[in-house]
């Protein structure tokens, strides 16, 4: 991740990140918010992803899709956390591995997620209670899943491989 | 990577469950040095999925997408107790391999008094609606559940900084 190196050192020498290292507080604080963060987004997928799979289909879909912009939410709770971690020590995070692969994994659930909404999201949104998903749909939203639960993983594993 | 051992003899309660076999081996006692990590990350995916589902169920409780019928959260709820049996069982494992760290420590005590009343309110919402009871205390206690649990995230995060 070299070529986004200059951008976190960026983040180091702003405000933030001489906030975050000169504040004790921010640093905990923002990995507490990056925890809830977590927990609203994955929240949010559970209720989504588990009835299009099919293992929660009573869930009315309609009101399943309403969690959407609940998951948004969460994801920028943890974007603006994440940011305030690389700021307090930017030369930390873009040569860790599991940072790497927890950043990609990201980027190809978001990709996933464009996806989910653009090539899915009218269809899935007239299913009635209780009816299966088409089964593209329901690979995508496996596929979500899987991801976030690797990308929580890899989360812990990042001091454990400096 | 470093390990601290706050007991360097098996003397006492406390210091024999930190220094038995499964102390040692999610330490990194017996040259298995994975064992903290992977326990760490079972413990972080099983929060998180409790955390999860408590958020999303509460936000149902409180008025959110009334449309989805609370029976149909059943699904949900068995992927919440697998969560917290992943939970309870890395949490033990951790407890055991620290158990001189964390047994006095205020921050570890307030959390399994959180997740405690967590669930007491977790199950008293559940009664409320099986039961017809009034709406708005199951939403005082559904605002109370949802400050139990982010407090017990609080508060094992807190856990890492205060001794």
């Amino acid at each position: 991740m070299e070529f986004l190196q200059p951008t976190f050192d960026w983040l180091g020498t702003s405000w933030l990140g001489v906030a975050s290292r000169e504040v004790s507080w921010i640093f905990v604080a923002a990995e507490t918010a990056h925890f809830i963060g977590l927990s609203i987004l994955f929240g949010s997928l559970l209720v989504i992803d588990l009835r299009v799979v099919g293992f929660a289909r009573f869930i009315n879909m309609q009101a399943a899709m309403k969690f959407i912009p609940v998951a948004m939410v969460g994801f920028a709770i943890n974007l603006l956390s994440g940011i305030t971690f690389i700021a307090s020590n930017p030369e930390r995070y873009g040569i860790n591995i599991a940072f790497q692969w927890k950043m990609g994994l990201v980027l190809i659930a978001g990709l996933n997620a464009l996806w989910f909404w653009f090539g899915e999201h009218k269809e899935l949104s007239q299913l009635a209670d209780g009816e299966d998903a088409e089964f593209r749909a329901k690979v995508i939203a496996a596929v979500s899943l899987l991801i976030w639960v690797v990308v929580i993983i890899l989360g812990r594993f990042m001091p454990f491989v400096e | 990577m470093d390990f601290d051992f706050g007991c360097m003899e098996p003397v006492g309660f406390v210091c024999s469950v930190e220094l038995s076999s499964v102390g040692l081996w999610l330490t990194g006692g017996t040259g298995n040095f994975m064992a903290y990590p992977i326990t760490l990350s079972a413990h972080g995916l099983g929060m998180m999925t409790v955390m999860g589902v408590v958020i999303a169920f509460n936000m149902r409780v409180l008025g959110f997408a009334k449309t989805i019928s609370i029976s149909a959260y059943d699904r949900l709820f068995m992927i919440g107790w697998a969560g917290f049996m992943l939970n309870l069982v890395s949490g033990l494992l951790l407890l055991t391999g620290y158990f001189s760290t964390y047994i006095f420590q205020g921050s570890f005590q307030l959390k399994i008094a959180l997740i405690l009343a967590g669930g007491i309110l977790m199950k008293a919402i559940m009664n409320g609606i099986r039961k017809g009871r009034d709406e708005k205390v199951t939403m005082l206690l559904s605002v109370a559940c949802l400050a139990s649990w982010t407090g017990a995230i609080i508060t094992g995060r807190l856990m890492a900084y205060l001794q």
